[in-house]
């Protein structure tokens, strides 16, 4: 069967000695930055590319990947110990879960986070095993129209799960996209919006985009706040939950799993979307929902296995479809199109080793974070008590350093400025930086598409409806739409993005 | 009627002004046909969209009474962050990566509460050495450590 010889084929680049090794350093680099707040995956992973284009596309993938998901569950470590969610899809464990570590049931929290979380990536792992060929089979006949409808499906999804307003999200990506076309023009070479900078010939650098956006912007908001106060210590006794806790919870994996998969999908979802919807879905389906919040340990089995999920099932899209579903995912593109591999759906054809290498890693990567973070515990709690002057003071160094190190040019440093001061601003008006990236990736993809589409159809708009699939995209983000501006949805929206 | 600064407003006013000068700019450029786009026809009409969602919002701040306050700006620890980088881009080719992070660690550190100067000097000098080690001899940076004599 196809299926086990493609698996086999991953395992085997998977447990390539270099493989294991970037796979081990991206699963410790992720969990200390998700137990560090102040610096989340996005901006490790922009300041990673420059090293990851020294290793092979799957060494790099792989160790990129690891980070991402070892921070989700970095996160929840200091969630539940000291209800410090290092990354924001970790606030939901730290209701429940914090509330277990007062109660003396710390190690059960943990032990449950990780099982979850373990369980939760193995199936994701073959939901992806599964999914991702049959997608891109179907992604194979996707012509330029059905491209650039999926994009406007994408972009409307990233709009309406976004966190916080509607109103100010949608703009977000439209400015994203026209910050996307600056740079010399595909098709004419004209260079467009580039004040005649030479440094902008070749359009915005991605790398200093994102730190500038989520890095630098967060170092402030920090740096305004005062440090949190002294932690509280708590006792681990016993690591692993007991036979009721897992009896209790086993549904709550499999619904947490479940949901996070779907989410994970679409644009927009996240590990975020995914943590708060398992929460809400555990509290309908339990018979006793007032022990939410009280420290329920379903409460965090279900979202710790819903965040997971989504963090590995982001890749279907990315790997299949080449479109990405998150900032995250955006920069995984930027990774792979360093290395010469264009993400879309001949990926799993002509470089099965890659993409079958990166299923089998993150089975890999989970069991690594299984089996070490529980002993590492106590070192990633002490790391949480560090003062945040010195943190602030070694992100800002090497974000200057690692983003000039891209391209060797000072002008990389500049736009870390310049986006910096526009994500300070943008914080300050509540608006969401990932909206933006995401429409940054796309405007040039989308215009590309846009005119070829238009160009076999002698500037016809109808094509977009007169093919299934194109009219398929338009008419779901069309639904999507509706169902946010019709208020009994919205209004549901808006409880479950309440933190 | 009396309009109050909320985030509305300022978001709205920032995304109308970049719709607008994206269409402005973008009418140098060949328009094209919609058969055959030129470069200046997508961001036109992308301009022109941000610039009606930003007129949206600020409509939205006019009409509504429940606003969003803006939390307040300290400006402080944000131009010092700022400045730390302007200096180390400025001082990097010219004086090399070490008084380049000297400088920038220096500034940043005022944006900070809580360091003492032994402690920084300290810190500082143990992260510049770790710094130099991972990106010089370890990822192989051909950077600059010290101001080039006589260039």
């Amino acid at each position: 069967m196809d299926f086990i010889h493609n698996l086999a084929l991953g395992f085997s680049v998977a447990v390539s000695p270099s493989s294991l090794l970037y796979c081990l350093l991206g699963v410790l680099l992720g969990t200390l930055i998700g137990v560090l707040p102040g610096i989340g995956p996005i901006a490790t992973i922009a300041l990673l590319l420059p090293v990851s284009f020294t290793l092979s596309p799957p060494d790099a993938i792989i160790m990129l990947a690891a980070i991402y998901y070892g921070a989700q569950y970095g996160g929840s470590t200091t969630a539940i110990l000291v209800n410090v969610p290092g990354e924001s899809s970790a606030v939901v464990t730290a209701v429940d879960g914090y509330k277990m570590a007062r109660q003396g049931r710390a190690g059960a929290a943990l032990g449950m986070a990780a099982i979850a979380s373990f369980i939760a990536g193995c199936i994701a792992t073959v939901v992806i095993a599964i999914a991702a060929p049959l997608l891109s089979s179907v992604a194979l006949e996707f012509r330029s129209e059905d491209y650039f409808s999926l994009m406007v499906f994408g972009l409307v999804g990233a709009v309406v799960l976004a966190h916080g307003s509607l109103a100010r999200s949608a703009p977000m990506v439209i400015l994203g996209l026209l910050l996307g076309l600056v740079g010399e023009d595909a098709n004419s070479g004209i260079p467009r919006f580039d004040f005649g900078l030479p440094d902008l010939t070749d359009g915005i650098s991605f790398v200093a985009l994102t730190v500038g956006l989520f890095g630098v912007s967060e170092i402030i908001r920090s740096l305004e706040q005062p440090d949190p106060p002294a932690v509280f210590k708590t006792k681990l006794r016993g690591l692993l939950p007991n036979m009721h806790d897992l009896r209790i919870s086993a549904a709550s994996i499999l619904r947490g799993t479940a949901v996070g998969s779907v989410l994970g999908l679409l644009p927009g979802g996240g590990a975020l979307l995914s943590s708060f919807s398992a929460y809400t879905v555990e509290k309908k389906f339990a018979s006793n929902p007032k022990h939410f919040g009280a420290g329920d340990i379903r409460g965090v089995a279900a979202p710790e296995a819903a965040n997971n999920a989504s963090a590995q099932t982001a890749f279907i899209p990315l790997l299949t479809l080449g479109i990405p579903a998150s900032p995250v995912m955006a920069l995984m593109i930027g990774a792979l199109m360093l290395k010469g591999v264009t993400p879309g759906p001949q990926v799993i054809t002509d470089r099965p080793d890659l993409f079958w290498g990166l299923v089998a890693s993150m089975w890999i990567g989970n069991l690594m974070l299984i089996v070490l973070n529980l002993p590492l515990v106590g070192i990633w709690v002490r790391l949480v008590s560090i003062p945040y002057r010195y943190l602030s003071l070694t992100i800002m160094l090497f974000c200057a350093i690692g983003a000039y190190s891209v391209t060797r040019n000072v002008a990389e440093i500049y736009t870390i400025v310049f986006f910096g001061a526009l994500g300070y601003l943008l914080l300050k008006l509540k608006c969401e930086p990932a909206p933006l990236v995401l429409g940054f990736i796309l405007g040039p993809l989308m215009e590309e598409h846009l005119r070829r589409a238009l160009l076999i159809s002698e500037g016809n708009p109808s094509i977009f409806f007169s093919r299934p699939i194109s009219s398929f995209f338009l008419l779901a983000s069309l639904a999507l739409l509706i169902s946010v501006i019709f208020p009994s949805i919205r209004k549901k929206r808006e409880l479950a993005m309440q933190e | 009627m009396r309009i109050s600064p909320s985030a509305d407003l300022w978001s709205g006013l920032l995304f109308t002004a970049c719709g607008a000068g994206f269409t402005l700019l973008g009418r140098q450029y060949d328009y094209g046909t919609a058969a055959e786009m030129g470069p200046g026809f997508f961001p036109v009409w992308l301009g022109g969209f941000l610039a009606f969602l930003g007129a949206g919002l600020l409509l939205k701040a006019m009409l509504s009474t429940a606003l969003e306050e803006i939390a307040g700006f300290s400006p402080r620890p944000a131009l010092l962050v700022f400045a730390a980088f302007l200096v180390f881009a400025v001082l990097l080719e010219r004086a090399g990566l070490i008084i380049a992070s000297v400088a920038l660690l220096s500034i940043g550190s005022l944006a900070t509460t809580g360091f003492r100067l032994r402690s920084l000097i300290l810190f500082m000098a143990g992260l510049i050495a770790f710094a130099i080690f991972l990106f010089v001899y370890l990822l192989g940076v051909p950077l600059q450590l010290w101001p080039a004599i006589g260039a």
